[in-house]
């Protein structure tokens, strides 16, 4: 007798995803961030 | 003078970090055939359902967090005591963080499969206590990073307690082990673990190579993170 | 009588630190009482926070006893470096002729006293107020208490050295000690509950050979890591 017990399956699947992807976009989101302060410092730098 | 060339570094810094992350994506691609691998040509396991496949995504991040992230984050540490390379502990900071996220896939993909298979979301295992104190020491450890200022300071103190973390995890593992053997607990079906067969063989290891190629990807990223944080702040101070 | 030019040896210093702590302790008193205290309170809300007629004291106990160990070896070992930021005290010591280890294991025998001081309060009390038969296993038991207490204040002292130059200061150090106490009042609860069942201590053995082990393993560890977390 095989359990049917796809829906834990599909869960853990779309959760280890979420993570993942999320994470991923979460350090995007960071290295942007400090990528505009950058230019920011550089150009005001610049000016001076 | 000087200035113009730091400037210049973390201007070229800045501009990889805008790039497209080559090795990142292709983790992200290697798993996303891996779920397909999973999804349509595994076979289903007879005794225990669908819920067994759960396995391919959990075992092998668990393996990917334990031997490769948190391995790296006590060798980074203690290689940093020794050395006082900045780098190491932007290494050790950056594989504490990975380590973390793929512990959370852990821990939350394992009581997916807890509850099918052994009739209950959470027990008391070595592996399952181990892996759970080592997300919580891991938490610590990142939240003591943020409440230090300066950044030798922070280095050392994250260097030694990475390492003594290391040597926590094995007594952890150990006292549960005893603790369980005492105590026996009622297991609703106990999977052995006989010697996969070559389909699944052929999703397990494929599967594991994935979670490593994206584990290289997001060591990578979230070093470069810290890099180029830790260039603008010398920046900063410099101004 | 030693020549006073000559700086101390590593055990004549760690005393030396030991007793400046102690001094100054039994000078106020006020951390040793508030945990005494806290540890009184504790063991009676323990007492209602359980069903006594379902639950048996004896049960209750072992438990109810680490649990209020640690936390209150907690209050002890976040004041251990807590005084010396006042003034920044902590330069003096650390520009003092001695090894950086001796004030480590000075401060930790200090904070062993005290945390042994607390025990030695609260044992008699619990078994008081438990009714338990403690009488012929009370030298075990104190010996595991030891035992605990050494492995507590190795890791605690070296956490409270890093914890109070933090932002979250106070806030740290049980976030980070208390996963490191996890095997500690795993081995002594579990050591205490089969020596007030009435069983020979050789039941508790394997029990124990992880806290000697753990005790051994920290009190090097943290003895070696302690001056990394002060350099300048």
């Amino acid at each position: 007798m095989t359990p049917d017990n796809a829906g834990y399956y599909h869960a853990a699947y779309v959760a280890a995803a979420v993570i993942y992807v999320g994470y991923a976009i979460s350090l995007r989101v960071r290295l942007r961030r400090l990528g505009a302060r950058v230019s920011q410092i550089v150009a005001s730098n610049d000016q001076a | 003078m000087t200035d113009r060339i730091q400037h210049h570094g973390v201007d070229s810094l800045a501009t990889s970090a805008r790039g497209t992350d080559w090795i990142l994506l292709s983790g992200f691609a290697a798993l996303a055939a891996v779920y397909v691998r999973v999804i349509w040509f595994t076979p289903i396991e007879a005794s225990q359902g669908s819920a067994q496949k759960i396995l391919y995504v959990h075992a092998t991040s668990a393996f990917v967090a334990l031997y490769l992230a948190f391995a790296l984050m006590a060798v980074a540490s203690a290689l940093y005591l020794w050395l006082r390379d900045e780098t190491l502990d932007r290494v050790a900071e950056s594989s504490a963080e990975v380590g973390l996220a793929f512990t959370t896939v852990v821990l939350i993909t394992g009581p997916l499969w807890g509850k099918p298979i052994w009739g209950a979301w959470w027990t008391w295992d070595a592996r399952l206590t181990a892996t759970l104190f080592l997300w919580l020491l891991i938490l610590g450890y990142l939240l003591m990073r943020g409440a230090i200022d300066d950044r030798a300071m922070r280095a050392r103190f994250s260097a030694v307690l990475g390492l003594l973390t290391a040597l926590l995890i094995p007594f952890i593992h150990l006292t549960v082990y005893l603790f369980r053997t005492m105590h026996p607990m009622p297991i609703v079906l106990k999977p052995s673990q006989p010697s996969m067969p070559p389909e699944m063989q052929w999703t397990f290891f494929p599967s594991f190579l994935a979670l490593t190629l994206l584990f290289a990807g997001l060591l990578r990223a979230r070093y470069r993170y810290a890099t180029l944080r830790d260039a603008v702040l010398d920046m900063e101070n410099a101004s | 009588m030693h020549d006073d030019a000559r700086p101390p040896g590593i055990l004549t210093a760690s005393w030396l630190v030991a007793r400046k702590d102690l001094a100054i302790e039994f000078r106020t008193r006020t951390a040793f009482l508030a945990a005494v205290v806290f540890a009184l309170l504790g063991v009676t809300i323990f007492y209602f926070a359980w069903d006594s007629t379902a639950v048996a004291a004896m049960d209750l106990a072992p438990g109810v006893l680490w649990v209020i160990f640690t936390f209150s070896a907690l209050l002890g070992l976040q004041r251990s470096f807590g005084v010396e930021q006042a003034d920044r005290a902590i330069d003096a010591l650390l520009a003092a002729p001695v090894e950086r280890e001796a004030i480590y294991l000075g401060k930790a025998l200090a904070n062993l006293a005290f945390v042994v001081g607390v025990e030695a309060i609260t044992l008699p009390a619990l078994a008081l107020f438990y009714n338990l038969p403690v009488g012929e296993v009370f030298l075990p038991l104190a010996g595991v208490a030891v035992l605990a207490a050494i492995g507590i204040v190795a890791v605690g002292t070296l956490f409270s050295s890093m914890a109070v130059n933090t932002r979250l200061a106070e806030l740290l150090l049980p976030m980070l000690s208390l996963p490191f106490f996890l095997p500690i009042v795993m081995t002594a609860a579990q050591t205490t509950a089969r020596l007030l069942a009435g069983r020979p201590i050789a039941d508790a053995w394997p029990w124990l050979r992880i806290l000697v082990g753990f005790d051994v393993v920290f009190i090097v560890a943290c003895t070696l890591a302690y001056p990394f977390t002060v350099e300048e």
